[in-house]
């Protein structure tokens, strides 16, 4: 059995897209793969049982015979953390994973390791994804999400430091257009030189990072007043107006494919969204908006959505689900491996791998 | 243009009612009262005689084709009144008729669908949701307001009906202001002001156009309409929703975003349109325009019997930019001989409290006469002793026999408005207060100047427009819509605004080169792909300023990258001209919703920040336009050059502004520009683009 811990430098790089993309492409060449998440942060409930949602997802898709529960090990939440900080905890996490780690890669060609979602994760438990790779004694493949060209090369070699002859190499992903070119040309060429493995950079896509009509309407409870037809729509920004709309102008015009959060009594602002690349506008306040306003953003297949809640409040509740990949659509799912499939060196990749 | 809805052969009017209550009955009523002399047709499905006129079921069951309907029937029923107009082959309809898009959503689909019958049978509509049209001269009224308003030389077109009964009810109890044509828009689903303007333009009987507006149509036909309109006649326009909270209810009403006030000034005035700030200044420049001859020059005399109205009028004038004229000797010598030792000869002319009519006639005689003065306003504050009606008529006399205009201060309303009246009956337009009148000759002042605008002459220069064309193509590829400083280098050099100068060497020697192609002082910076941070390795050399020091400064940034990274590639070093520090202008385009590509210009840094000391222009301007706008901002004396500074280079400044209004015009998928700062220097040493962002349409 071979394995790969696919682990991250700070949270929101990609790190369960990456696996599952790397888990698909494994499946195409025909071998049987296993997936395990030692720790997990972001867990909720599954038949009574604590389950972490990354790892329940990717157990779906990657469609997996190991019930949810076994795909990840330890799971932090509020009681654990309490009676870890209280010294009550005896637990021998490192064993509990080795067990599972054994479990998860029965019968297995592949056994993917999800690692913690950033360098920090798992010193609570005293296992983070240094020490999870040094346990499992496993090649670990590393995703840097790019922010800019001098931080991505510091989480490169701080990787490269912390990780020492564990590091496989790393995927660079989310490069703006704008960047390529330099992070191509200048910047991987040094990391090689400097004994980073780059397999792949991925370029930034908004789509993948967008969330659609529906599940905004879905989310937010709201009464659709027009528009009702474009659910599949996606919404790729997220902007409050709250401001005169010649202020207001010039922002919503740098802000593509957005959704804009007004008082339903902000005729101006609406106006404003509608000249401008808009997919939804929602009305907070349950203030219905006028009938001149509707009837152009029908006219412009801009989906208008009512709300009650006061703008703060639909601003925090449509935050909470915005900004995180969620690949849950096929279309999505289809365009990152699209996009895996064009810029990741596979064959290099598999042969450090040795699969 | 749109005779048939102001001189009309035949009227129908469908929804006319014998019931005295309904708004049919009135509108009808009003035509037959106002001496309409066409045939009139009352519509109304149950026939018989209405008024003392035979009523038809339908406009197709006329016996000849109505050049005008007036629809006043409730909504439901208007598009199938339509239809039966379109059918019978009607030209002209107003539908007075509510319940359209000021009626919600079924109301906005309702009249959609009347807009789309008009198109189809090729009718022109006003309304709806409107109160009608009058024309004094015709005679004609079908309106359902209280009565028709004395004939006049203005043409009022109010989008609010409800203003419009107000104004002509203020026109029947004085009958000192009259209308040639009164047209309510209502929701102006197919005619608007551009319609009107255009209509007016050769109407005999029309001197002045005003206008009450909420939002114009298309900002820039209306500015084309407006330019050759408003040679011919002022438009007046008094535009609400100006303020942050008035553009939100203009929203709400047209379900699209109102054109800024700083477009709508810029507009006006490009356009020769004059604008009023209020109903009341409307209507006080409206009595000049419409009564008086146009003043031919700045410079009003002043005839009182009361000092302090004098004063104060004198501040107004001042104020409004106008001059006080300096009477000719002859005229201050005669005053004098003739006038009470105490009275005041020179202007502000007093003729002191117990001025008799004798005594203004003589005074304003002589005043009017005075080769320098080119109006003159006549200030009368009722004392026991004034002859209030006399005086009047003295004045009026005098307008009669004189071109230069004259404008009445008749002050107080219980003995003044006798005088009032006698005064409009010879045309002079009277102003409770002197600063009105003031007002009234600065609005013919500004009518002037804008009308001697001459006719735009757009410059054209040579441009790679196919480069910017690439570059958007690209940007918008990459999914962007904003250009940073690096590519919207290559967009000011397709357009020849002036960049400090940049350009790759590979040896010294080339470096030299450059430089020299260049002005000193420049900067060397390394080029390498392999080094990052240029000053880490002390890449970066600046204040160059002469060939040995950039051949020094080559091989020492050279040496040291070499001796720092020791495998990275080194192309070379980038030369670049180092722009010397001068004045700091701010260049920008905002393009508005209603009037497209707003041009900002100002001084940067605090001016533009804290004093917002800039100007505006709709591109495309010319070359007089942009020479304007230097001279409009309050900072001005700065570019003329302040305490013993040389001015800055003005034509390098206006060079670049009508470069980048040829630009925005050129690509209507610009939407934002900012050069920021534009570096100018003094006269005949330009100036150079330092920045410049974009932002491009996403469609």
């Amino acid at each position: 059995m071979k394995t790969l811990l696919v682990t991250a430098v700070v949270t929101f790089s990609g790190k369960t897209a990456l696996a599952l993309g790397i888990g698909l492409k494994l499946q195409e060449k025909g071998l049987k793969v296993g997936y395990l998440k030692p720790i997990s942060t972001q867990p909720y409930m599954v038949e009574g049982k604590l389950v972490d949602e990354d790892s329940a997802f990717v157990g779906r898709v990657l469609g997996l015979d190991t019930p949810i529960r076994d795909l990840s090990t330890v799971i932090i939440d509020e009681t654990l953390f309490e009676q870890l900080i209280e010294g009550k905890e005896q637990r021998d996490f490192a064993g509990e994973i080795k067990v599972a780690y054994e479990k998860a890669g029965r019968d297995k060609d592949v056994l993917l390791v999800e690692g913690g979602s950033s360098m920090r994760e798992g010193y609570a438990i005293g296992l983070s994804s240094v020490s999870l790779a040094e346990t499992l004694d496993t090649p670990t493949l590393g995703v840097v999400r790019y922010r800019n060209g001098l931080m991505l090369i510091d989480d490169i070699l701080a990787l490269q430091f912390r990780m020492e002859k564990h590091l496989l190499g790393t995927v660079i992903n989310s490069v703006p257009a704008e960047a390529m070119d330099q992070i191509k040309n200048e910047v991987v060429p040094y990391l090689e030189r400097r004994g980073v493995k780059i397999y792949g950079v991925l370029p930034h896509n908004r789509q993948l990072m967008a969330m659609s009509v529906g599940e905004l309407i879905e989310t937010l409870k709201a009464k659709v007043l027009t528009g009702a037809d474009r659910a599949e729509a996606l919404i790729e920004n997220l902007t409050v107006g709250a401001m005169s709309a010649e202020t207001a102008l010039p922002r919503f015009r740098r802000s593509l494919n957005k959704a804009v959060i007004t008082g339903g009594d902000r005729a101006d602002l609406q106006a404003a969204a509608l000249e401008t690349s808009t997919t939804a506008l929602i009305l907070t306040g349950n203030l219905q908006p006028s009938s001149t306003i509707v009837k152009r953003a029908e006219e412009l297949g801009v989906a208008v959505l009512l709300v009650p809640g006061n703008t703060m409040e639909t601003v925090e509740a449509v935050e909470k689900v915005f900004g995180k990949t969620r690949l849950s659509q096929p279309e999505k799912l289809n365009s990152f491996k699209e996009i895996l499939d064009a810029n990741l060196d596979w064959t290099r990749l598999f042969a450090d791998m040795g699969v | 243009m749109l005779e048939t809805f102001f001189q009309p052969k035949s009227v129908a009017i469908v929804g006319a009612s014998a019931s005295p209550d309904k708004l049919g009955h009135i509108v009808l009523k009003n035509a037959l009262d106002s001496h309409y002399p066409g045939k009139l047709y009352p519509i109304n499905p149950k026939g018989g005689m209405i008024l003392g006129l035979q009523a038809y079921p339908s406009v197709s069951a006329v016996p000849e084709v109505p050049e005008l309907v007036v629809v006043v029937i409730p909504y439901a029923y208007v598009p199938d009144s339509i239809r039966d107009c379109g059918e019978k082959g009607v030209p002209s309809v107003v539908v007075i008729s509510a319940g359209f898009r000021e009626a919600g959503m079924e109301g906005v689909n309702r009249e959609a669908e009347i807009i789309a019958l008009a198109k189809h049978y090729n009718i022109r509509l006003i309304g709806p949701n409107c109160l009608g049209v009058i024309d004094t001269f015709t005679p004609m009224n079908v309106t359902f307001a209280a009565g028709t308003p004395p004939q006049g030389p203005i043409a009022f077109m109010s989008q609010s009906g409800a203003l419009g009964t107000a104004i002509l009810d203020w026109s029947l109890a004085g009958k000192r202001i009259g209308f040639s044509k009164f047209v309510s828009l209502g929701n102006k689903a197919d005619i608007s002001e551009i319609d009107l303007m255009q209509a007016w333009k050769d109407d005999p009987h029309t001197k002045v156009i005003l206008s009450y507006s909420e939002g114009l149509p298309s900002g820039q036909k209306f500015m084309q309409v407006a330019r050759e309109v408003s040679r011919e006649k002022p438009i007046i326009i008094v535009k609400s929703g100006v303020t942050a909270a008035g553009s939100r209810a203009v929203s709400s009403h047209t379900g699209s975003l109102a054109g800024s006030e700083q477009a709508y000034a810029a507009a006006f005035r490009q356009s020769g349109v004059l604008r009023a700030e209020s109903l009341e200044d409307l209507f006080d420049y409206a009595l000049g325009f419409a009564y008086q001859p146009l003043l031919a020059g700045e410079r009003i005399a002043i005839v009182t019997n009361a000092g302090g109205p004098g004063i104060l009028c004198t501040d107004a004038l001042e104020r409004a930019g106008l001059s006080l004229s300096r009477l000719e000797p002859a005229t201050t010598l005669a005053l004098q001989e003739f006038l009470p030792d105490s009275a005041s000869a020179a202007n502000p002319v007093d003729v002191l409290g117990d001025a008799l009519a004798d005594r203004y006639r003589f005074a304003l005689d002589k005043t009017i006469n005075d080769p320098n003065v080119d109006g003159m306003i006549v200030i009368v504050t009722p004392q026991a002793m004034t002859e209030i009606g006399a005086t009047a008529h003295a004045v009026g006399a005098i307008s009669q026999k004189t071109t230069k205009p004259i404008l009445g201060c008749f002050m107080g309303e219980f003995r003044a408005n006798e005088a009032i009246d006698i005064l409009a009956g010879y045309g002079v337009p009277n102003f409770p207060f002197p600063e009105r009148a003031a007002g009234a000759f600065a609005a013919m002042r500004d009518y002037r100047h804008l009308r001697e605008q001459p006719d735009a002459k757009i410059e054209h220069f040579e441009a790679n427009t196919e480069a910017v064309r690439t570059l958007f193509k690209k940007v918008r590829e990459d999914g962007r819509v904003t250009i940073g400083e690096t590519e919207s280098r290559e967009v000011l050099k397709a357009y020849n605004v002036r960049l400090p100068g940049s350009q790759l060497a590979a040896t010294a020697d080339e470096a030299v080169a450059a430089a020299d192609q260049m002005s000193y002082p420049v900067v060397l910076k390394i080029a390498s792909p392999d080094i990052l941070h240029k000053t880490d390795v002390g890449g970066v050399r600046v204040g160059l300023q002469n060939a040995a020091d950039v051949r020094d400064a080559f091989d020492l940034i050279v040496y040291r990258a070499q001796r720092y990274v020791p495998d990275a590639v080194i192309w070379g070093c980038i030369v670049q001209e180092q722009a010397p520090k001068g004045t700091e202008i701010l260049i920008g385009m905002n393009r508005d919703p209603q009037f497209g590509p707003l041009v900002t210009f100002g001084l940067g840094g605090i001016y533009v920040e804290a004093l917002k000391d800039v100007t505006f222009r709709v591109a495309p301007f010319d070359r007089l336009n942009a020479e304007q706008m230097l001279g409009e901002i309050r900072s001005h004396a700065l570019i003329d050059g302040v305490r013993g500074q040389n001015p800055l280079d003005k034509a390098a400044i206006v060079d670049v502004l009508l470069r980048i209004s040829q630009l925005v015009t050129d690509f209507p998928n610009i939407l934002e520009l900012d050069i920021n700062p534009l570096m100018v220097y003094e006269e005949g040493r330009g100036a150079l683009a330092l920045d410049m962002r974009l932002v491009l349409s996403d469609k």
